[in-house]
């Protein structure tokens, strides 16, 4: 080693002293750096070890080596202060050893390791690591070795010392970045508290801190707005007098104050015990200053030059959120009256419109309730009636008879009349329960037939029944079809006196369609408008005494229509009358 | 031939049930009577009636909760009850049938059709 090394001569050495320079000068970042100085020096020393230790509190790591054993074990450290490596650290002053055998300082961590040399890095006077070279021969370095090593030293310290400034300006741009993300979050929220908490929240992460406070000026006093390393009611009440305390002091200057060492403040107020430094800066909006931006530690020394601007910075996007926050306050009561008088109409639109629903309902539980109460002395009349007209409780002359049977169909008269009035309550409050199924309506209408005919007997009226042959099954509710069947048959055959009754019916492509017609009195065209309202019978005093309710075609029109169908008339007075109407053929 | 079946008639309706105890009577049944519900449920345990013609809209105790106590009651759990009810939607004759009742007829009530269903829920 010693021998080539030799003769190698100054060129080489000047030559990699030449290409350290350039690799120093090509990279920022400390490890490429320290990788490739080791791989240009080892050049020169073939068989040797070359390692590079940064110092780290109290330590020497491993940071980069050719050929070392333990490199890339974590765990593997040297004290400051200890063997020859923890004694440049220590001192700062390099050691050229070429028998560690006989240096006291030597720890013999490495037994077959004859000669080394070792040199410390600085930067700013302070060793931040150490280069060491470490050889199995004896001899193998001289002093030129030595000052080649320290020159490399000195490049590494420089370089070092750049990488670190780079750092920092990286620190900058990241902290610039933030103020940056911190006027975004204010452009995107109207909220003051939300905007002042991102501010905290972006400065926790840059700064060493105890607590920090956004306090606002308000009627000669700061009061704390926002903040963090504080309880609630601590933030709560955490306010301050303008002029008085460091905060005070920076709401009535208009200036940022570092102090850092809060004990050497003679106006300092203390807020925590745990307080050593303070930095406040002033939250202005042109010369008015509407707030402190407030940062405290517990530990001395904590803020500089840096954090000054980062903070003024932050204290600016503070001041335009507390402008932007007051504008929107006044748009926002102003929204907040508007709102207001659209509530109170809305307000009486609703309670109208509430009272009109309660009145609906009130009417159709009155409608329901009286119909079940009315029940209850309706069975005793009529129970009571039938019994002594049907001899049950001892004879009874015929002209008594016929009078109680008059009682008794007037009785019944006012039964359905009870139960069309709750149909038709039911109908009108779409409350009316119907049980679509399969129905058969030709087998209905043959069945049905039977007790049509049977009343047209009693009166000497013919009955027909015409209907297809092939009609098919529908959906449909029996008992309600038979309820409008029921109704449309016994109008027909009350006011027909001579001729005929005729049921039709008709399959059309969606619907079925069936007629019920008379030969009877007929109803006038403008008549005819009327038929299917409430209450409206047409021939008054001929329907009340046929047993009508004036009910009846109002609710045959709702079960219709439940049907899907529709329901006319055709009538001629004096020639008879067709009711009409249909089934949809797609119910389900 | 119906030979003194004894039917306890629940209405809290004097007159209601004075009439259908007469039908009653007057048709070869005996009848018992109870004005409410409780009454009708501890009448119906003491003199294990026939029939029970029940009655809904009762104060205290409806009609269907005392089907249903009926039904579950060891002693009157076979007895077939008729509800008499005010009540003619054909939901409240669903909630009967369900409530326990055999059959259902509404007030006022023809007294023919009346005398074939007790016919009937005496079979």
């Amino acid at each position: 080693m010693k021998k080539s090394n030799s003769q190698k001569g100054q060129d080489s050495i000047f030559g990699t002293l030449y290409e350290t320079g350039k690799v120093i000068n090509s990279s920022l970042d400390i490890d490429v750096i320290i990788n490739n100085i080791l791989m240009l020096v080892t050049e020169h020393f073939k068989g040797s070890e070359f390692s590079f230790l940064s110092v780290e509190g109290n330590k020497l790591i491993l940071k980069g080596s050719i050929n070392h054993p333990r490199w890339g074990d974590k765990d593997y450290h040297i004290p400051v202060g200890k063997g020859i490596t923890g004694n440049v650290a220590k001192t700062g002053e390099p050691i050229l050893s070429n028998d560690v055998r006989k240096d006291k300082r030597y720890i013999g961590v490495r037994p077959k390791m004859l000669s080394e040399l070792c040199v410390p890095i600085k930067v700013d006077n302070k060793v931040i690591g150490v280069l060491n070279l470490e050889s199995k021969d004896a001899n193998a370095f001289n002093e030129e070795h030595l000052k080649f090593i320290s020159a490399i030293a000195d490049q590494t310290a420089v370089a070092i010392k750049n990488a670190n400034l780079y750092k920092s300006y990286a620190d900058t741009v990241k902290r610039l970045s933030n103020i940056l993300e911190s006027s975004k979050t204010i452009n995107s929220s109207l909220k003051l508290d939300k905007v002042l908490n991102t501010l905290i929240e972006i400065s926790a992460k840059e700064l060493k801190y105890d607590s920090i406070a956004i306090l606002l000026t308000s009627e000669g006093r700061l009061y704390a707005k926002a903040g963090l390393g504080f309880s609630k009611k601590e933030l709560l009440t955490y306010n301050a007098d303008i002029g008085k305390g460091v905060c005070g002091k920076v709401a009535e200057t208009g200036k940022p104050m570092i102090e850092n060492d809060v004990s050497k403040c003679e106006f300092y107020i203390e807020q925590s015990s745990r307080t050593k430094s303070e930095m406040a800066i002033p939250i202005k909006y042109g010369d008015k200053v509407l707030g402190v931006y407030n940062v405290e530690s517990d530990q001395l020394n904590s803020f500089d030059k840096n954090d000054l601007l980062f903070v003024s910075a932050l204290a600016e996007q503070a001041a335009i959120a507390i402008k932007n926050a007051e504008l929107f306050e006044e748009v926002e009561k102003f929204n907040e009256r508007l709102r207001q008088r659209v509530e109170e109409a809305t307000k009486e639109l609703k309670n109208a419109n509430e009272e009109l629903l309660r009145l609906n309902r009130v009417k159709t539980d009155f409608v329901s309730i009286v119909s079940h109460e009315l029940r209850t002395p309706m069975t005793s009349v009529m129970g009571y009636l039938s019994l002594v007209h049907d001899g049950e409780v001892g004879p009874v002359n015929p002209q008594q008879k016929e009078f109680l049977g008059i009682a008794h169909d007037e009785s019944k008269r006012l039964y359905r009349l009870i139960n069309d009035l709750l149909d038709i309550q039911k109908i009108e409050a779409k409350k009316m329960i119907y049980l679509f199924k399969e129905f058969d309506i030709v087998k209905f209408l043959n069945d049905y037939s039977r007790e049509v005919e049977r009343q047209c007997r009693t009166k000497g009226l013919q009955f027909k029944l015409e209907m297809p042959e092939n009609v098919p099954k529908i959906k449909a509710d029996e008992d309600k079809i038979r309820q409008v069947m029921t109704n449309l048959v016994s109008n027909s055959v009350k006011f027909t006196s001579a001729g005929s009754i005729k049921i039709g019916l008709t399959a059309l492509k969606d619907c079925l369609q069936v007629s019920v017609a008379d030969t009877g009195i007929g109803v006038s065209k403008e008549n005819q408008k009327l038929l299917f309202e409430k209450f409206r019978q047409v021939n008054m005093e001929a329907s009340r005494q046929a047993g009508g309710t004036g009910l009846g075609l109002a609710i045959v029109k709702g079960l219709v229509e439940a049907h899907g169908g529709k329901i006319w008339i055709e009538s001629e007075p004096g020639k008879g009358s067709k009711f009409t109407f249909t089934i949809s053929r797609s119910l389900h | 031939m119906v030979g003194g079946k004894k039917i306890l008639v629940v209405d809290d309706e004097l007159n209601v049930r004075k009439l259908v105890s007469f039908i009653l009577t007057s048709n070869g049944y005996s009848a018992i009577e109870a004005s409410d519900a409780e009454e009708g449920i501890e009448k119906a345990k003491q003199e294990k009636p026939d029939l029970i013609v029940l009655d809904v809209m009762m104060p205290n105790m409806d009609g269907f909760e005392a089907a249903q106590k009926l039904r579950s009651g060891k002693k009157t759990k076979d007895i077939p009850i008729l509800m008499l009810s005010s009540r003619a939607q054909f939901e409240d004759k669903m909630k009967g049938i369900d409530a326990g009742a055999m059959d259902y007829i509404t007030k006022p009530f023809d007294r023919n059709e009346f005398l074939e269903k007790i016919k009937e829920c005496l079979e």
